[in-house]
């Protein structure tokens, strides 16, 4: 398989790239679910439909992560053998694809063809009229160009790319969530259990509300603190003031702690940004407005982020960034993260500290314990869903020959063998392969999660948020003053409400092409809203009830029977 | 009357520079002085709001504590580059092996680009894996600093220091250099100490040299961006939140064209007003140093 994807990558290096038929390719991906003869049928579909392009070059863009990798080094050079369409496929930071996307849309001139842009942006996308709906491209211009098979109702993250109006505006490409992951081995070794149950009063497990994670973190850190004679920390994070410890909280962390109102994908009215929406329209982040932003459960969550990352966190953590601090758990020092993305496991199987002689893993991954704020009916975590986007300001026919690379890399011919490489599925018939059944115990809870029902309760930003690339700095600028001591936690939540308002209320100036914010000239008042029931909720007498564990064989009973806890 | 003729092409012959200047300088001006009046949040999401992001700015706290910020940076600098420097440069001798091998090692951090400097110190000052971050600790000595804004000040002065004492040296050493041997005859006849020496033959007679390291100096840690952004990212909080990264995270990070225009503009006039007082100085050096001359 290698060699031949090292062939394909080399014949394809020169402008020229030519002779790969589908039959060569059909046994390139025979891990698929489709059939030979299917895949053969496919494949023939895209050099056909193809024909007319054969000679352009196509460019499209997408982040750093083995799955972009494989399609950029495998995939791209397989269709372009197949097509004769050239593809280069650029991989750059997420941040970097939403800055050239923004750049595109601000100049209106093209920069890529198509973006791999995470479904995050679709409150962004869906209130402006940059962004092509997919739902009509395939009716319309892109009809001949649109894959038979391509079997939209297949794809496990189709509803976090839809608009209110039902219109899919991307297509999911690639998908992992946020979890909770911890060392099985330690959390199995009979005296941590004992000394844990001495000194908490309950079973060290896995945690299924915050309090027990608390518990845990502290245990690990200050009353086990080395193991086998290294220092071992309970908590992992990271703090550095940089983007990406905007995408600590605005990738669901507040949800976790129950702000919002319930609804899956996205709460409703209030999603976990703590922006409130009166039918689809922002009406405001603050509480006196109606939003939860800045209201208790906020400000629970960020100040137990800031404590447990001082308290319990290697001290290097807090300079550290989402990338920085990505491999630190692969390292053997740490035994549970409550925020994990799965998009490490790959990484984390690799032979080293975490992973035993015969590779299976000496880690699981676990659902995320809720904060005391949270009910049954919300949302649980965050799921990444990078989805193919396209603009209008992108010639037709590099479109429609960008949407051809698009569906192949989707494809059911190659879905497959790319979930294998990346595991970040996008297809419930991949995870129901027998194939999968196979790697499943190698892969530490990978794959029931994500064959769970459960696993609706992990999503990406909704609709509420109007602007996504604005307000998403706001995060990052006014979390770093509360770590700092700059301000209180709930100072900095005030600030980033306000800011978050005023936001808005530049939008609504301008105006957006639909759902734009309506933000209110005469606030109602944080008491009147905290009065109201539902979401923003007032203050908890108490923030931290027992904790509660449970056994991680317990957990993937209740997993399989859909529930998270 | 005069029987010249005027030959209006001769204008041809200044077109190219005046194009030159247009779409270098002018044009790209007159843009941001466009955008600094305007809301701009899309192609088509404009709104004209006059000075108003020009009051917000001059009235935000945190641009005001950046502007300080950036002073109290620039000043600690200065005053720990400028005399250490001088210091550094009597040190080396006038020829030899030593002096050249001098000359080398002190140029090498000038040729480091600016973001592999950074690179070099975030993990430098690391305390789990950096050489400079567990030595302070295995000394006792807490420091973190992603964690303490003082420890992260410290660092970046240090790194300032270590990346830009050399030009100072180098500068200070050319001048040096350049002061005749008779000077330091007649020193040595009237018995005079080293200290005598550098206050009343080195430091005049440096005075020109030393104005040009100064601005030098002043104009690149005021302008200080790469190093803060890739080491601290401008933490803990705002402690390391300089002018340039400010405005960085505005137009770069939110693309908020219209209030990222009228910051720059501030910025620019901050700049143009130091350059001015720096051009003062210097013209007015030259004119004592003529007048001294002709008297």
């Amino acid at each position: 398989m290698i060699v031949r994807s090292v062939a394909i990558a080399a014949l394809c290096m020169g402008s020229a790239c030519f002779a790969a038929t589908p039959k060569d390719l059909a046994k390139t991906f025979e891990k698929s679910t489709l059939t030979k003869e299917q895949r053969l049928k496919e494949l023939q579909w895209f050099k056909d439909a193809a024909a007319p392009f054969r000679g352009m070059t196509i460019h499209v863009v997408s982040e750093t992560i083995d799955t972009h990798s494989y399609e950029s080094k495998v995939l791209a050079p397989a269709f372009t053998e197949l097509t004769g369409i050239k593809v280069v496929h650029d991989l750059i930071g997420e941040g970097d694809v939403i800055e050239k996307l923004q750049t595109q849309t601000q100049t209106g001139r093209s920069i890529y063809d198509m973006y791999v842009n995470d479904s995050d942006l679709i409150g962004t996308h869906i209130r402006n009229d940059y962004v092509v709906p997919l739902s009509d491209f395939m009716k319309g211009e892109g009809k001949d160009v649109t894959l038979p098979s391509l079997d939209l109702g297949d794809f496990i993250g189709l509803s976090f790319t839809k608009g209110p109006d039902g219109k899919i505006y991307q297509l999911p490409d690639q998908q992992f969530a946020n979890l909770y992951w911890f060392r099985h081995d330690w959390f199995s070794r009979k005296d941590l259990k004992e000394k844990f149950k001495k000194i908490y009063g309950y079973e060290l497990g896995v945690p299924v509300n915050w309090s027990a994670y608390e518990d845990i973190a502290k245990f690990f850190s200050e009353d086990v603190k080395t193991i086998d004679g290294k220092r071992v920390y309970g908590h992992m994070d990271y703090g550095k003031k940089d983007p990406s410890l905007g995408w600590r909280f605005t990738d669901a962390w507040l949800s976790m702690a129950g702000t919002g109102s319930k609804g899956i994908p996205n709460g409703l009215p209030v999603d976990e940004w703590g922006i409130r929406s009166d039918n689809c329209h922002p009406v405001g982040a603050s509480v006196k407005r109606g939003g939860a932003t800045n209201a208790p459960a906020s400000v629970y969550a960020l100040s137990k982020y800031i404590e447990w990352l001082k308290k319990y966190a290697p001290p290097e953590a807090i300079g550290m960034t989402f990338s920085e601090a990505g491999p630190v758990p692969s390292q053997g020092q740490v035994a549970q993260q409550i925020f994990w993305y799965t998009a490490f496991t790959a990484a984390s199987l690799k032979p080293g500290p975490v992973v035993n002689k015969d590779g299976t893993p000496k880690w699981r991954m676990a659902p995320s314990p809720h904060g005391p704020y949270w009910s049954k009916g919300m949302k649980l975590g965050y799921q990444d869903a990078g989805s193919w986007t396209m603009l209008k300001s992108t010639p037709l026919k590099r479109r429609q020959a960008a949407w051809l690379y698009a569906q192949f890399t989707v494809s059911k011919t190659v879905s497959l063998q790319k979930f294998l490489t990346g595991l970040t599925p996008i297809r419930q018939s991949d995870l129901n392969s027998p194939i999968v059944d196979e790697l499943a115990p190698k892969l530490g809870g990978l794959i029931e999660f994500y064959r769970s029902p459960a696993r609706i309760q992990w999503t990406p930003t909704g609709t509420n948020v109007p602007d996504y690339p604005r307000l998403a700095q706001l995060w990052w600028q006014n979390v770093s003053l509360a770590i700092s001591g700059e301000a209180t936690s709930q100072q900095a939540m005030d600030r980033l409400a306000n800011d978050m308002d005023r936001m808005m209320s530049r939008l609504e100036r301008v105006g957006m092409k639909s759902c734009g914010p309506k933000i209110a000239k005469k606030p109602k008042g944080r008491d009147y809203w905290l009065s109201q029931p539902g979401s923003p909720k007032p203050k908890l007498a108490n923030e931290k009830p027992q904790g509660v564990t449970i056994s991680y064989e317990d957990l993937l009973q209740s997993w399989q029977k859909g529930s998270a806890h | 009357m005069s029987t010249k003729r005027l030959d209006n092409r001769a204008w041809l012959l200044v077109a190219p520079v005046f194009l030159m200047v247009a779409f270098t300088t002018l044009i790209p001006l007159m843009t941001v002085v466009n955008y600094s009046v305007q809301d701009i949040l899309g192609p088509n999401q404009r709104f004209f709001v006059g000075w108003e992001w020009y009051q917000d700015i001059l009235k935000n706290p945190d641009f005001i504590d950046a502007f300080l910020r950036q002073l109290g940076f620039t000043f600690t600098v200065l005053l720990i580059e400028i005399p250490l420097g001088i210091l550094l440069a009597r040190q080396i001798p006038a020829k030899g092996p030593f002096a050249a091998l001098a000359l080398v090692i002190l140029a090498l951090p000038l040729l480091i680009p600016f973001n592999v400097v950074g690179t070099i110190w975030q993990i430098m000052a690391r305390s789990d894996i950096g050489l400079l971050g567990i030595s302070l600790e295995a000394l006792g000595i807490s420091y973190n600093y992603a964690a303490d804004p003082l420890d992260a000040w410290l660092t970046l002065i240090l790194v300032d220091v270590w990346h830009w004492l050399p030009l100072v040296v180098l500068l200070a050493y050319s001048g040096l250099r350049g002061i005749p041997q008779a000077y330091y005859q007649a020193a040595a006849i009237d018995r005079a100490s080293n200290w005598d020496i550098l206050r009343h033959i080195q430091l005049p007679r440096l005075k020109p040299v030393l104005i040009i390291a100064l601005l030098l100096r002043f104009m690149d840690s005021f302008m200080i961006y790469t190093e803060p952004f890739v080491i601290t990212g401008g933490g803990p909080g705002n402690a390391t939140t300089f002018l340039s990264q400010y405005l960085a995270s505005l137009a770069v990070g939110q693309f908020d064209l219209g209030v990222a225009s009228a910051f720059s503009l501030i910025y620019f006039v901050i700049i143009m007003f130091v350059c001015f007082l720096f051009y003062t100085v210097i013209i007015g050096d030259q004119s004592d140093h003529t007048r001294r001359s002709s008297e």
